[in-house]
Protein backbone atom coordinates (compact mmCIF):
# COMPACT_ATOMS: atom_id res chain seq x y z
CA UNK A 1 0.00 0.00 0.00
CA UNK A 2 2.81 2.32 0.89
CA UNK A 3 4.43 1.83 -2.47
CA UNK A 4 1.26 2.90 -4.31
CA UNK A 5 0.73 5.99 -2.17
CA UNK A 6 4.28 7.14 -2.86
CA UNK A 7 3.89 7.02 -6.63
CA UNK A 8 3.59 10.33 -8.46
CA UNK A 9 0.93 10.24 -11.22
CA UNK A 10 -1.34 12.69 -13.02
CA UNK A 11 -4.28 14.01 -11.10
CA UNK A 12 -7.75 14.03 -12.60
CA UNK A 13 -7.67 17.83 -12.95
CA UNK A 14 -4.38 17.66 -14.85
CA UNK A 15 -5.78 15.10 -17.29
CA UNK A 16 -8.93 17.17 -17.87
CA UNK A 17 -6.90 20.34 -18.51
CA UNK A 18 -4.49 18.53 -20.86
CA UNK A 19 -7.39 16.99 -22.80
CA UNK A 20 -9.10 20.40 -23.04
CA UNK A 21 -5.96 22.07 -24.34
CA UNK A 22 -5.45 19.31 -26.92
CA UNK A 23 -9.08 19.56 -28.08
CA UNK A 24 -8.90 23.34 -28.48
CA UNK A 25 -5.64 22.98 -30.42
CA UNK A 26 -6.96 20.37 -32.86
CA UNK A 27 -10.37 22.06 -33.23
CA UNK A 28 -8.61 25.28 -34.20
CA UNK A 29 -6.54 23.51 -36.82
CA UNK A 30 -9.52 21.68 -38.32
CA UNK A 31 -11.62 24.84 -38.39
CA UNK A 32 -8.76 26.61 -40.17
CA UNK A 33 -8.60 23.86 -42.79
CA UNK A 34 -12.36 23.74 -43.41
CA UNK A 35 -12.56 27.55 -43.64
CA UNK A 36 -10.08 27.41 -46.51
CA UNK A 37 -12.30 24.96 -48.39
CA UNK A 38 -15.46 27.04 -47.94
CA UNK A 39 -13.65 30.21 -49.08
CA UNK A 40 -12.77 28.46 -52.34
CA UNK A 41 -16.35 27.26 -52.76
CA UNK A 42 -17.66 30.79 -52.22
CA UNK A 43 -15.33 32.13 -54.91
CA UNK A 44 -16.50 29.43 -57.36
CA UNK A 45 -20.16 30.21 -56.77
CA UNK A 46 -19.56 33.94 -57.07
CA UNK A 47 -17.84 33.49 -60.46
CA UNK A 48 -20.69 31.27 -61.68
CA UNK A 49 -23.32 33.72 -60.45
CA UNK A 50 -21.51 36.55 -62.22
CA UNK A 51 -21.47 34.57 -65.48
CA UNK A 52 -25.18 33.74 -65.15
CA UNK A 53 -25.95 37.45 -64.69
CA UNK A 54 -23.74 38.50 -67.60
CA UNK A 55 -25.17 35.90 -69.97
CA UNK A 56 -28.69 37.00 -69.04
CA UNK A 57 -27.80 40.57 -69.93
CA UNK A 58 -26.41 39.36 -73.27
CA UNK A 59 -29.55 37.31 -73.96
CA UNK A 60 -31.72 40.38 -73.37
CA UNK A 61 -29.39 42.73 -75.26
CA UNK A 62 -29.51 40.40 -78.27
CA UNK A 63 -33.16 41.26 -78.91
CA UNK A 64 -34.66 44.58 -79.99
CA UNK A 65 -36.16 46.35 -76.95
CA UNK A 66 -39.51 46.55 -78.73
CA UNK A 67 -39.84 42.78 -78.62
CA UNK A 68 -39.05 42.48 -74.91
CA UNK A 69 -42.38 42.15 -73.15
CA UNK A 70 -42.73 41.06 -69.52
CA UNK A 71 -44.20 37.76 -70.69
CA UNK A 72 -41.19 37.06 -72.91
CA UNK A 73 -38.70 37.99 -70.20
CA UNK A 74 -40.37 35.44 -67.92
CA UNK A 75 -38.57 32.60 -69.69
CA UNK A 76 -35.28 33.74 -68.16
CA UNK A 77 -36.66 33.83 -64.62
CA UNK A 78 -36.66 31.08 -62.05
CA UNK A 79 -34.55 28.45 -60.37
CA UNK A 80 -31.71 26.83 -62.30
CA UNK A 81 -32.41 23.65 -60.33
CA UNK A 82 -35.61 21.73 -61.04
CA UNK A 83 -37.67 21.53 -57.84
CA UNK A 84 -38.87 17.99 -58.68
CA UNK A 85 -35.78 16.25 -60.02
CA UNK A 86 -33.21 18.41 -58.15
CA UNK A 87 -31.15 18.52 -61.36
CA UNK A 88 -30.06 21.44 -63.54
CA UNK A 89 -32.77 22.93 -65.74
CA UNK A 90 -32.47 23.03 -69.52
CA UNK A 91 -30.67 25.92 -71.19
CA UNK A 92 -33.01 28.46 -72.81
CA UNK A 93 -32.53 27.17 -76.34
CA UNK A 94 -35.05 27.81 -79.12
CA UNK A 95 -36.43 24.38 -80.12
CA UNK A 96 -36.84 25.32 -83.79
CA UNK A 97 -33.36 26.71 -84.30
CA UNK A 98 -31.05 25.10 -86.86
CA UNK A 99 -28.28 25.02 -84.26
CA UNK A 100 -28.57 22.05 -81.91
CA UNK A 101 -26.08 22.19 -79.06
CA UNK A 102 -24.97 18.92 -77.49
CA UNK A 103 -25.03 20.57 -74.07
CA UNK A 104 -28.64 20.74 -72.97
CA UNK A 105 -28.35 21.82 -69.33
CA UNK A 106 -26.20 23.79 -66.96
CA UNK A 107 -23.39 21.59 -65.51
CA UNK A 108 -24.43 19.38 -62.60
CA UNK A 109 -21.83 21.15 -60.43
CA UNK A 110 -24.19 24.16 -60.49
CA UNK A 111 -26.95 22.31 -58.65
CA UNK A 112 -25.22 22.52 -55.26
CA UNK A 113 -25.60 26.31 -55.22
CA UNK A 114 -29.33 26.34 -56.18
CA UNK A 115 -28.97 29.41 -58.41
CA UNK A 116 -32.10 31.49 -58.96
CA UNK A 117 -32.42 34.26 -61.55
CA UNK A 118 -34.73 37.29 -61.64
CA UNK A 119 -34.77 40.24 -64.02
CA UNK A 120 -36.80 43.36 -64.69
CA UNK A 121 -36.87 46.04 -67.33
CA UNK A 122 -37.74 49.55 -66.15
CA UNK A 123 -38.33 52.82 -68.00
CA UNK A 124 -35.87 55.65 -67.42
CA UNK A 125 -38.08 58.42 -68.76
CA UNK A 126 -37.81 61.48 -66.55
CA UNK A 127 -34.93 60.03 -64.55
CA UNK A 128 -32.10 60.80 -66.95
CA UNK A 129 -31.36 63.07 -69.88
CA UNK A 130 -32.91 61.53 -73.01
CA UNK A 131 -34.36 58.89 -70.71
CA UNK A 132 -37.17 58.14 -73.14
CA UNK A 133 -34.63 56.39 -75.37
CA UNK A 134 -33.39 54.22 -72.53
CA UNK A 135 -34.53 51.21 -70.51
CA UNK A 136 -32.85 49.96 -67.38
CA UNK A 137 -32.26 46.21 -67.15
CA UNK A 138 -31.59 44.71 -63.71
CA UNK A 139 -30.56 41.07 -63.36
CA UNK A 140 -30.42 39.47 -59.91
CA UNK A 141 -28.86 36.09 -59.21
CA UNK A 142 -29.45 34.38 -55.86
CA UNK A 143 -27.68 31.31 -54.54
CA UNK A 144 -26.89 29.17 -51.48
CA UNK A 145 -23.63 28.09 -49.86
CA UNK A 146 -23.79 24.44 -48.80
CA UNK A 147 -27.45 24.47 -47.79
CA UNK A 148 -30.56 23.10 -49.44
CA UNK A 149 -33.24 25.83 -49.57
CA UNK A 150 -36.59 25.13 -47.95
CA UNK A 151 -38.29 26.37 -51.11
CA UNK A 152 -36.52 25.93 -54.45
CA UNK A 153 -39.10 27.92 -56.41
CA UNK A 154 -40.20 31.44 -55.49
CA UNK A 155 -42.67 32.57 -58.12
CA UNK A 156 -43.20 36.29 -57.70
CA UNK A 157 -41.47 36.40 -54.31
CA UNK A 158 -38.00 36.67 -52.87
CA UNK A 159 -36.06 33.42 -53.35
CA UNK A 160 -35.04 31.47 -50.26
CA UNK A 161 -31.29 31.86 -50.80
CA UNK A 162 -28.33 33.11 -48.76
CA UNK A 163 -26.52 35.27 -51.30
CA UNK A 164 -27.44 37.72 -54.03
CA UNK A 165 -25.64 39.44 -56.89
CA UNK A 166 -27.22 42.17 -59.04
CA UNK A 167 -26.00 43.62 -62.34
CA UNK A 168 -27.68 46.49 -64.17
CA UNK A 169 -27.25 48.00 -67.60
CA UNK A 170 -29.02 50.43 -69.89
CA UNK A 171 -30.61 49.41 -73.18
CA UNK A 172 -31.30 51.72 -76.09
CA UNK A 173 -34.88 51.71 -77.32
CA UNK A 174 -34.55 52.29 -81.05
CA UNK A 175 -38.34 52.67 -81.54
CA UNK A 176 -38.32 56.15 -80.03
CA UNK A 177 -38.28 58.97 -82.57
CA UNK A 178 -35.82 61.84 -82.38
CA UNK B 1 23.44 8.39 5.28
CA UNK B 2 19.75 8.46 5.78
CA UNK B 3 19.57 11.70 3.88
CA UNK B 4 21.64 10.30 1.05
CA UNK B 5 19.41 7.28 0.88
CA UNK B 6 16.34 9.47 0.46
CA UNK B 7 16.75 9.61 -3.31
CA UNK B 8 16.94 5.87 -3.66
CA UNK B 9 13.51 5.57 -2.04
CA UNK B 10 11.88 7.25 -5.08
CA UNK B 11 10.53 4.72 -7.46
CA UNK B 12 11.93 4.87 -10.99
CA UNK B 13 10.15 4.26 -14.28
CA UNK B 14 9.60 0.66 -15.25
CA UNK B 15 10.27 -0.61 -18.73
CA UNK B 16 6.55 -1.14 -19.37
CA UNK B 17 5.74 2.45 -18.35
CA UNK B 18 8.54 3.74 -20.52
CA UNK B 19 7.33 1.70 -23.48
CA UNK B 20 3.73 2.90 -23.06
CA UNK B 21 4.95 6.49 -22.74
CA UNK B 22 7.02 6.22 -25.91
CA UNK B 23 4.09 4.69 -27.82
CA UNK B 24 1.74 7.45 -26.64
CA UNK B 25 4.18 10.20 -27.62
CA UNK B 26 4.73 8.56 -31.01
CA UNK B 27 0.98 8.30 -31.58
CA UNK B 28 0.48 11.93 -30.60
CA UNK B 29 3.27 13.06 -32.91
CA UNK B 30 1.81 10.93 -35.71
CA UNK B 31 -1.65 12.47 -35.31
CA UNK B 32 -0.17 15.97 -35.18
CA UNK B 33 1.83 15.30 -38.35
CA UNK B 34 -1.27 13.98 -40.15
CA UNK B 35 -3.35 16.99 -39.15
CA UNK B 36 -0.63 19.42 -40.19
CA UNK B 37 -0.06 17.74 -43.53
CA UNK B 38 -3.84 17.73 -44.21
CA UNK B 39 -4.03 21.44 -43.42
CA UNK B 40 -0.96 22.25 -45.51
CA UNK B 41 -2.48 20.39 -48.49
CA UNK B 42 -5.85 22.07 -48.00
CA UNK B 43 -4.16 25.45 -47.93
CA UNK B 44 -2.19 24.70 -51.06
CA UNK B 45 -5.23 23.30 -52.84
CA UNK B 46 -7.34 26.27 -51.83
CA UNK B 47 -4.77 28.69 -53.09
CA UNK B 48 -4.40 26.82 -56.39
CA UNK B 49 -8.18 26.75 -56.80
CA UNK B 50 -8.45 30.47 -56.36
CA UNK B 51 -5.59 31.07 -58.76
CA UNK B 52 -7.21 28.86 -61.37
CA UNK B 53 -10.55 30.57 -60.84
CA UNK B 54 -8.88 33.90 -61.42
CA UNK B 55 -7.43 32.44 -64.63
CA UNK B 56 -10.91 31.28 -65.69
CA UNK B 57 -12.33 34.75 -65.10
CA UNK B 58 -9.46 36.22 -67.13
CA UNK B 59 -10.20 33.84 -70.03
CA UNK B 60 -13.97 34.49 -69.97
CA UNK B 61 -13.40 38.24 -69.92
CA UNK B 62 -11.16 37.96 -72.98
CA UNK B 63 -13.67 35.76 -74.81
CA UNK B 64 -16.59 38.04 -73.96
CA UNK B 65 -14.79 41.24 -74.95
CA UNK B 66 -13.50 39.74 -78.22
CA UNK B 67 -16.75 38.08 -79.25
CA UNK B 68 -18.86 41.13 -78.37
CA UNK B 69 -17.64 42.82 -81.55
CA UNK B 70 -17.24 39.69 -83.70
CA UNK B 71 -18.21 40.13 -87.33
CA UNK B 72 -17.92 38.19 -90.58
CA UNK B 73 -15.06 39.33 -92.80
CA UNK B 74 -16.44 40.99 -95.93
CA UNK B 75 -13.80 42.37 -98.32
CA UNK B 76 -14.53 45.33 -100.56
CA UNK B 77 -14.03 43.07 -103.56
CA UNK B 78 -17.03 40.91 -102.57
CA UNK B 79 -20.10 41.08 -104.78
CA UNK B 80 -23.39 42.36 -103.39
CA UNK B 81 -24.72 38.80 -103.36
CA UNK B 82 -21.70 37.62 -101.36
CA UNK B 83 -22.09 40.50 -98.94
CA UNK B 84 -25.79 39.78 -98.48
CA UNK B 85 -25.08 36.11 -97.86
CA UNK B 86 -22.43 37.01 -95.28
CA UNK B 87 -24.97 39.14 -93.41
CA UNK B 88 -27.63 36.44 -93.60
CA UNK B 89 -25.28 33.73 -92.33
CA UNK B 90 -22.77 35.52 -90.13
CA UNK B 91 -21.90 32.46 -88.03
CA UNK B 92 -21.48 28.93 -89.30
CA UNK B 93 -20.43 25.54 -88.08
CA UNK B 94 -16.75 25.19 -89.05
CA UNK B 95 -17.37 21.71 -90.47
CA UNK B 96 -19.93 23.09 -92.93
CA UNK B 97 -17.77 25.98 -94.13
CA UNK B 98 -16.36 25.81 -97.64
CA UNK B 99 -13.04 27.53 -98.15
CA UNK B 100 -12.65 29.62 -101.27
CA UNK B 101 -15.55 31.95 -100.63
CA UNK B 102 -14.52 35.61 -100.58
CA UNK B 103 -16.24 36.35 -97.30
CA UNK B 104 -15.33 34.59 -94.06
CA UNK B 105 -18.06 34.06 -91.46
CA UNK B 106 -17.48 33.50 -87.75
CA UNK B 107 -16.40 29.86 -87.57
CA UNK B 108 -17.43 27.75 -84.61
CA UNK B 109 -16.31 24.19 -83.92
CA UNK B 110 -16.39 22.37 -80.58
CA UNK B 111 -12.70 22.97 -79.85
CA UNK B 112 -11.97 26.09 -81.89
CA UNK B 113 -13.40 29.55 -82.44
CA UNK B 114 -12.24 31.70 -85.34
CA UNK B 115 -13.55 35.16 -86.17
CA UNK B 116 -12.79 38.76 -87.07
CA UNK B 117 -13.58 41.50 -84.61
CA UNK B 118 -13.92 45.23 -84.88
CA UNK B 119 -10.99 46.85 -83.08
CA UNK B 120 -12.03 49.27 -80.35
CA UNK B 121 -9.57 52.03 -81.12
CA UNK B 122 -10.48 52.49 -84.78
CA UNK B 123 -9.01 55.90 -85.76
CA UNK B 124 -11.40 58.81 -86.40
CA UNK B 125 -12.45 59.52 -89.99
CA UNK B 126 -12.01 55.86 -90.91
CA UNK B 127 -14.84 54.81 -93.22
CA UNK B 128 -14.81 51.16 -92.16
CA UNK B 129 -13.90 49.70 -88.79
CA UNK B 130 -10.46 48.14 -88.53
CA UNK B 131 -10.75 44.36 -88.28
CA UNK B 132 -8.54 41.92 -86.44
CA UNK B 133 -8.47 38.14 -86.78
CA UNK B 134 -8.88 36.23 -83.52
CA UNK B 135 -8.56 32.52 -82.83
CA UNK B 136 -9.21 30.49 -79.68
CA UNK B 137 -8.27 26.83 -79.52
CA UNK B 138 -6.99 24.16 -77.16
CA UNK B 139 -3.30 23.39 -77.51
CA UNK B 140 -3.10 19.61 -77.14
CA UNK B 141 0.60 19.64 -76.26
CA UNK B 142 0.34 22.27 -73.54
CA UNK B 143 -3.21 21.27 -72.58
CA UNK B 144 -4.48 24.81 -72.24
CA UNK B 145 -6.57 27.41 -74.06
CA UNK B 146 -4.69 29.66 -76.50
CA UNK B 147 -5.82 33.00 -77.91
CA UNK B 148 -4.05 34.13 -81.06
CA UNK B 149 -4.40 37.54 -82.68
CA UNK B 150 -2.14 39.64 -84.88
CA UNK B 151 0.67 37.12 -84.47
CA UNK B 152 0.57 37.36 -80.69
CA UNK B 153 -0.28 34.41 -78.53
CA UNK B 154 -1.86 34.40 -75.09
CA UNK B 155 -2.08 31.17 -73.09
CA UNK B 156 -4.62 30.49 -70.35
CA UNK B 157 -2.83 27.74 -68.42
CA UNK B 158 -5.68 26.85 -66.06
CA UNK B 159 -8.18 26.10 -68.84
CA UNK B 160 -7.70 22.42 -69.56
CA UNK B 161 -10.55 22.06 -72.04
CA UNK B 162 -13.18 24.16 -73.77
CA UNK B 163 -16.34 23.54 -75.79
CA UNK B 164 -17.90 26.07 -78.16
CA UNK B 165 -21.50 25.47 -79.28
CA UNK B 166 -24.07 27.53 -81.14
CA UNK B 167 -27.72 27.76 -80.19
CA UNK B 168 -30.68 29.84 -81.29
CA UNK B 169 -31.89 32.63 -79.01
CA UNK B 170 -35.00 31.45 -77.12
CA UNK B 171 -37.02 34.40 -78.50
CA UNK B 172 -35.68 34.25 -82.06
CA UNK B 173 -34.26 31.05 -83.57
CA UNK B 174 -32.16 32.96 -86.13
CA UNK B 175 -30.25 34.97 -83.54
CA UNK B 176 -27.03 33.08 -82.82
CA UNK B 177 -25.80 32.67 -79.26
CA UNK B 178 -22.45 31.09 -78.41
CA UNK B 179 -22.38 28.68 -75.49
CA UNK B 180 -18.91 28.33 -73.95
CA UNK B 181 -18.07 25.62 -71.44
CA UNK B 182 -14.68 25.90 -69.77
CA UNK B 183 -13.10 23.03 -67.84
CA UNK B 184 -10.82 24.53 -65.23
CA UNK B 185 -8.01 22.44 -63.78
CA UNK B 186 -8.90 22.65 -60.09
CA UNK B 187 -5.65 21.20 -58.84
CA UNK B 188 -2.82 22.03 -61.22
CA UNK B 189 -0.13 20.55 -58.96
CA UNK B 190 -2.12 17.33 -58.47
CA UNK B 191 -1.43 17.37 -54.73
CA UNK B 192 -5.00 17.19 -53.54
CA UNK B 193 -6.89 13.92 -53.12
CA UNK B 194 -8.80 13.66 -56.41
CA UNK B 195 -10.10 17.22 -56.71
CA UNK B 196 -12.70 17.28 -59.55
CA UNK B 197 -12.23 19.78 -62.38
CA UNK B 198 -14.47 22.82 -62.33
CA UNK B 199 -16.96 23.46 -65.12
CA UNK B 200 -18.03 27.00 -65.88
CA UNK B 201 -20.50 27.76 -68.61
CA UNK B 202 -21.66 31.04 -70.09
CA UNK B 203 -23.29 32.50 -73.19
CA UNK B 204 -21.70 35.11 -75.45
CA UNK B 205 -23.20 37.16 -78.24
CA UNK B 206 -21.97 39.61 -80.84
CA UNK B 207 -23.59 43.03 -80.77
CA UNK B 208 -22.37 43.69 -84.33
CA UNK B 209 -23.91 40.53 -85.77
CA UNK B 210 -27.19 40.92 -83.91
CA UNK B 211 -27.54 44.54 -84.96
CA UNK B 212 -27.08 43.58 -88.60
CA UNK B 213 -29.59 40.73 -88.27
CA UNK B 214 -32.30 42.76 -86.53
CA UNK B 215 -32.01 46.01 -88.47
CA UNK B 216 -31.40 44.85 -91.99
CA UNK B 217 -32.32 48.14 -93.62
CA UNK B 218 -29.77 50.21 -91.74
CA UNK B 219 -26.51 50.03 -89.86
CA UNK B 220 -24.95 47.73 -92.40
CA UNK B 221 -21.29 48.36 -92.96
CA UNK B 222 -19.84 47.26 -96.26
CA UNK B 223 -16.13 46.84 -95.95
Amino acid sequence: MRRFSDRMGFTFVEIVIATGVALVFFAGLIHFASATGSETSRAENYLRALQIAQETIELVQSMPVGELTDAKLQIFEGSLVDSQTRQSVALPVHPESAWKPVTKKYPEQYTKAYFYRKLRLEPLEGEAANGRFLRKLIVEVFWNEGRVPDKIDAIGGTPDRMRKLALATVLFDEREYY
Amino acid sequence: MRGSCHGTQKRGVTLVELAIGVILVAALLGITYKVFSYITNARKRGSVDLQELQGARFAINHLRRDFRCATPFIPKSATLAQKAKAFEMPIVDAKAYTKGDVTVPVLVSPAELHFHRQVYDTPDLTTSPVLEEVNYHIDEARKCLIRTTAGRELAFPGIRNVKFELYGHPLNPETPMLLVTLVVDADADKKGPGTPDLEITTTLSSAVINQNLHYRSWNRIYY
